[in-house]
């Protein structure tokens, strides 16, 4: 097929099923835990560190990750100590996040800044470093989630029973969330800022509406990840349009089917 | 061995500026079964939260001889409505009170099964558990910790929710789990009928420990019956 001919379609196909893979693994964690929204507060939350990256010369995707980890304990760290809910901690996040990446880009005037590409998510900007940066992240986030996959399902279930049967339930609250910052961060560059959540929940809703066991409803969530991500990437370029977007919406097409009687 | 399970000793809790709990002390033996009852607010799950750690008291101190402990709050049916899980793994969650990452050897895979028929629902082991009743929820809760082996099972009003029928059948259950299988069982209920006819021991909390004893001694020293339920609708 003509879409392989290219190198960097390669790198973008197989970053991508990787990707397919890690977002419902953590997501179905992060969306039982009605966590859903951290990752889109921890992706927008970036723009921050990839605007203060570009200015200061770092690598955009150290400052991603960087970002992504920070701004997660800071929303675990605002849940457990102040007087608010997690979706007003994430909206502060959110704001704090995108403010801080507009007013530092609008003060660097002239500088070559592809703000799209990081906003929309861009097939060209994945090459082999991005490559070798998302799988040394991203296959120690799979080897954890595998190893701790009971306990995590315990806490997500049951945190005060989990804690009570003498689990260390803050240390696993904090690696999730943890992970699910790695795992937004190394999503960003294919999915954009706006729309790398969405690889974390909508597969993961999917499943949930065709499986009545959790192995059942993890399994499904990466088939319907994988899928979308592939499917996503070819109408990207075949029809030139930002691969987040396409993603996106095949993923919202799948979960609109799962919804009917076909599924059932 | 100590006979003692559990020590409690002037027990403080405050929330805010109010106590929650104020100079709660008692002791529980091994193999007791303990019904807590109290109006509203008199701080009887506050006291469950304390014993098993999810909170820490503001003054006083808790002594628990035992570190195999289950607890199952207090839960509505509803919250699990969509948890995509089947009645299987989430006995099976027990299990992890043996070590947190391990596989689950045949030996597990038998705890599971036998816990699921002690608790009759061996054949609904693969169905989802939001699918089943309140009554057969927690009866997969008591599956649950039945498979960690505890020696100290702590139940939060497990019998809201749940018709005559299957309270009875509950209260039947647990008294096998206190009498055959040796387990100390506290329970928090608002029950005052079914809870004292199976408890060895109960009492009566609101903010303080009113009485603590048999059951026979509550209804004949302490209160009219009648007069305790008007004071638990109040």
């Amino acid at each position: 097929m003509d879409i392989f001919r290219y190198t960097f379609m390669q790198y973008a196909l197989i970053n991508g099923i990787f990707i397919g893979i890690l977002c419902p693994l953590i997501g179905v964690f992060l969306v039982l835990k009605n966590l859903s929204l951290i990752a889109d507060g921890v992706a927008h939350f970036s723009f921050g560190g990839i605007a203060l990256g570009i200015i200061l010369g770092f690598s955009p995707n150290v400052m991603i990750l960087v970002f992504s980890i920070v701004g997660a304990l800071l929303v675990n760290y605002i849940v457990r100590r102040s007087k608010l809910y997690g979706d007003t901690a994430i909206a502060i996040l959110l704001s704090t996040g995108l403010a801080l990446g507009i007013t530092i880009i609008s003060m660097a005037k002239g500088t070559n800044f592809n703000i799209n590409s990081y906003l929309f998510g861009s097939l060209l900007a994945i090459d082999k470093s991005e490559l070798v940066f998302a799988l040394s992240f991203g296959i120690p986030v799979i080897i954890l989630v595998l190893l701790l996959y009971k306990p995590l399902l315990y806490i997500t279930f049951d945190e005060d029973s989990a804690r009570a049967s003498g689990l260390p339930v803050e240390m696993l609250n904090t690696l999730l969330v943890l992970i699910g910052a790695i795992t937004v961060a190394i999503t960003i560059r294919i999915a954009g800022i706006l729309l790398a959540s969405a690889l974390v929940v909508i597969p993961v809703a999917t499943g949930m509406q065709v499986s009545k066991s959790f192995k059942g409803a993890l399994l499904s969530s990466i088939i319907f990840g994988v899928i979308s991500v592939i499917l996503g990437l070819f109408l990207s370029y075949y029809l030139n349009i930002a691969p987040g977007g396409a993603i996106v919406l095949v993923n919202v097409l799948i979960f609109l089917m799962s919804l009917s009687r076909f599924f059932h | 061995m100590s006979d003692k399970i559990l020590e409690v000793r002037n027990l403080y809790f405050r929330y805010k500026d109010e106590f929650v709990l104020e100079d709660i002390s008692f002791s529980l033996n091994r193999e007791e079964f303990f019904g807590i009852i109290g109006p509203n607010g008199s701080g009887k799950s506050t006291l469950l939260k304390l014993i098993v750690g999810i909170l820490k008291p503001t003054d006083g101190e808790i002594r628990i001889y035992t570190d195999k402990i289950s607890y199952i709050p207090q839960r509505i049916a509803s919250l699990y409505h969509l948890f995509p899980a089947t009645v299987e793994e989430i006995v099976g969650l027990g299990r992890l009170s043996d070590g947190i990452i391990r596989r689950f050897t045949n030996k597990d895979k038998e705890l599971i099964e036998q816990a699921l028929e002690l608790v009759g629902l061996k054949e609904f082991k693969n169905r989802k558990i939001g699918e089943l009743s309140g009554g057969q929820q927690q009866r997969v809760h008591i599956a649950r910790a039945i498979v960690s082996n505890p020696d100290l099972l702590i139940l939060d009003e497990p019998t809201t929710g749940v018709d005559v029928v299957n309270q009875a059948k509950f209260y039947e259950l647990l008294g096998h789990l206190n009498k055959d299988m040796h387990i100390t069982i506290i329970i928090v209920s608002h029950d005052i009928s079914g809870v004292a006819s199976e408890v060895s021991m109960m009492a009566y909390l609101d903010k303080r420990l009113h009485f603590i004893g048999k059951p026979k001694d509550f209804f004949k020293k302490i209160l009219w019956p009648i007069e305790i339920e008007d004071l638990l609708r109040g």
